[in-house]
């Protein structure tokens, strides 16, 4: 589904990755570990087509179609999600006109439907749908309503960038479950790839690969025990 | 008579002035107001040379222009004027008193305290309609019943014409006490290859526990250029509410002034401003705040793009000795081209103590990081930018004085969005 071949990426003139390679196929989870600074945010912006980004080399192929100098929404037409670290806020932009701008059928009753349906799974309010985007709302909140328009959107490939951060325990098990429902409504045909500093995660979510990146490549790749040796030993030991 | 602003001297006849008290003084007052010129600093960066330096002709009053087909209904009060002529006007609503005088302007002597601030293009206004004998209107509102219903007055200006015109429509409203007025502006132009430079004057006297909203909606051919000078004189617990929406227009020059004479009184100017291609938007606002409880709120949005030009001289005046004032400017501006001139200067003249004040001018681009956000859920560029837009349009549009406008602002929206897409694109 994914291919990403050599890939050097600057910002800046800064050059942040440095010769990565990754394969995500049709169905797969994959985990992305590493330290602060390391390149994994940037990796998941470069992929949605941030366009400060600048790609000196290599390319990334989405269903065999390269994909490097696409703009995000025709990115996002092909079927790849990102859930920001950091959502912004729009003042003025209620939550349900922006899902309404989005959405491709146009029958009014039938969006609202499937919005509240959506935003029962997620114990999200229906006032919520009222306010303006993000703004006020707690970091739960907001990550929240990124699960909820990729539960919308249907992408097929899912990159969550530190979905865990500010959530509460009920709240991340409640995301991580309806993210794992709609994976295994499709299992052959939806990937996940899933940017994260927490080892608990596993718990909630199988991953059939996970990657450690370091100074803008992967240094490591193995399965979820590798996890668990991340957890005892710490980054350092691959490092060196 | 075919004239240039900048020699408008040379046309006046002088002994009919010197035979004319009142034209004399204001004569004498045209003189000494300074031309607007760069060394003044008030008009420094202005572009008004583009005004000065052209020539119009001034129309005498042709009786046989007439309206047809036209819908007035839907309004309580519709006034119009044909090439800057009153032509004639409909009420539709019997709950009102309404008087109309067309007065000459000798006979407004109680009105000079009205008028001694007036600005160069005020005083042009008068002068200039001396030679084409044009006269004031005089319009005194009243509601009937104790009830809070707005009454609706429609300003309608009809542009029939051959050549570049040069018009100048004097308007005065007193709005009697307990009376709810709103106003709007419709411009009706036959022939849009020609220049009009339309010179208005309003004087809106709001009395006691009075509102008035004023709803001015420009998106007319590039060949339009208007003068809109608007006086407004509060007296206490009387609402004065301005929306201003400059969508299309050649040249746009707005001369605004409030003038609190009372205590405590409201006033709220708030705009929306759309450049682009040669486009030029001069806005002068004076508030005076001279007495206590006075509270006033100034919220400017403009996006300029191309080679428009935007300029905002604004100024709150706090007398000495007066409390509890509430004074707000805010200019929130874009910039989508880099060829695009801003100049904005709000300033507070504060002269007393215990006054809640504040200023504040945005310049800058749109937010690269909400169009990427917006962009990632796989809306088109150009429709982010427009998403973005709308958002930030919807704090004046959210404000609940605008529900007395419902189908006008359907309209107003749906142009505003054209002219986004135009510019966005």
């Amino acid at each position: 589904m994914l291919k990403i071949k050599n890939l050097y990426v600057s910002i800046n003139k800064n050059l942040i990755i440095k010769g990565l390679n990754l394969k995500i196929k049709k169905g797969e989870i994959h985990i992305i570990m590493g330290p602060n600074g390391s390149g994994k945010s940037t990796l998941s912006y470069i992929i949605a087509g941030k366009p400060k980004y600048k790609i000196e080399d290599g390319e990334i192929l989405f269903n065999n179609k390269i994909i490097n100098n696409l703009k995000p929404d025709k990115i996002s037409k092909l079927g790849i999600f990102l859930s920001f670290q950091n959502p912004v806020e729009i003042d003025g932009l209620s939550m349900y006109n922006f899902i309404k701008s989005f959405i491709k059928k146009k029958n009014n009753n039938n969006i609202l439907k499937n919005i509240y349906k959506k935003c029962e799974k997620l114990n999200i309010n229906k006032k919520y749908l009222s306010r303006y985007f993000n703004l006020g709302f707690s970091g739960g909140e907001k990550k929240k309503n990124e699960i909820l328009q990729m539960l919308i959107l249907k992408p097929k490939l899912t990159i969550l960038d530190e979905i865990d951060s500010g959530l509460d325990i009920d709240s991340l098990k409640n995301i991580l479950n309806n993210i794992k429902q709609y994976i295994n409504k499709k299992k052959k045909k939806r990937s996940l790839l899933i940017i994260t500093h927490y080892t608990n995660i596993i718990n909630y979510i199988k991953p059939n690969f996970v990657h450690i990146i370091y100074d803008g490549k992967i240094i490591k790749s193995g399965n979820k025990k590798l996890i668990k040796k991340i957890e005892k030993y710490g980054y350092n030991k691959f490092i060196n | 008579m075919n004239i240039k602003i900048i020699d408008i001297n040379k046309y006046i006849n002088k002994k009919k002035i010197n035979n004319n008290k009142f034209l004399k003084l204001i004569y004498k007052n045209f003189i000494k107001k300074k031309k607007p010129n760069f060394l003044i600093e008030e008009w420094r960066y202005s572009k008004i040379n583009y005004i000065i330096k052209r020539k119009y002709n001034i129309e005498k009053k042709n009786k046989k222009l007439k309206i047809d087909n036209y819908n007035f209904k839907k309004d309580d009060i519709n006034i119009f004027f044909i090439n800057g002529f009153f032509y004639k006007y409909n009420i539709n609503n019997i709950n009102l008193i309404f008087k109309i005088k067309k007065k000459k302007i000798n006979n407004i002597n109680k009105y000079l305290n009205l008028i001694k601030n007036y600005n160069y293009f005020s005083y042009l206004n008068i002068i200039s309609s001396f030679l084409n004998k044009n006269k004031c209107i005089f319009l005194y509102i009243k509601n009937k019943n104790k009830n809070k219903k707005y009454i609706n007055l429609k300003l309608n200006y009809i542009y029939n014409i051959k050549k570049s015109i040069m018009t100048n429509i004097k308007i005065f409203i007193f709005v009697r006490k307990n009376t709810f007025l709103n106003i709007k502006e419709k411009y009706i132009i036959n022939n849009k290859n020609k220049k009009i430079l339309h010179n208005n004057l309003l004087n809106i006297y709001i009395k006691k526990k009075s509102n008035v909203i004023y709803l001015k909606y420009k998106n007319n051919n590039l060949n339009f250029i208007s003068i809109n000078n608007v006086y407004i004189f509060q007296k206490s617990l009387s609402k004065f509410y301005l929306y201003d929406f400059y969508i299309n227009e050649r040249y746009t020059l707005n001369y605004i002034k409030v003038n609190n004479i009372s205590n405590n009184s409201l006033c709220r100017l708030y705009g929306i401003i759309i450049g682009n291609k040669n486009q030029i938007i001069e806005n002068y606002i004076k508030i005076k705040n001279n007495y206590n409880f006075c509270n006033n709120k100034q919220y400017y949005i403009g996006i300029y793009d191309d080679k428009s030009i935007g300029i905002f001289n604004s100024i709150i005046n706090i007398k000495k000795k007066t409390k509890y004032n509430i004074s707000y400017q805010k200019y929130k501006n874009f910039i989508l081209s880099d060829k695009v001139f801003l100049f904005l200067k709000p300033q507070l003249n504060i002269l007393s103590n215990n006054i809640k004040c504040s200023h504040g001018v945005n310049i800058g681009k749109i937010d690269k990081n909400i169009i990427f956000y917006l962009q990632s859920r796989g809306i088109p560029l150009y429709k982010t930018k427009i998403i973005f837009f709308l958002s930030i349009f919807y704090k004046i549009f959210n404000n609940k004085e605008l529900k007395y406008f419902k189908d006008f602002i359907k309209k107003i929206k749906y142009n505003l969005k054209l002219k986004l897409k135009l510019i966005c694109k």
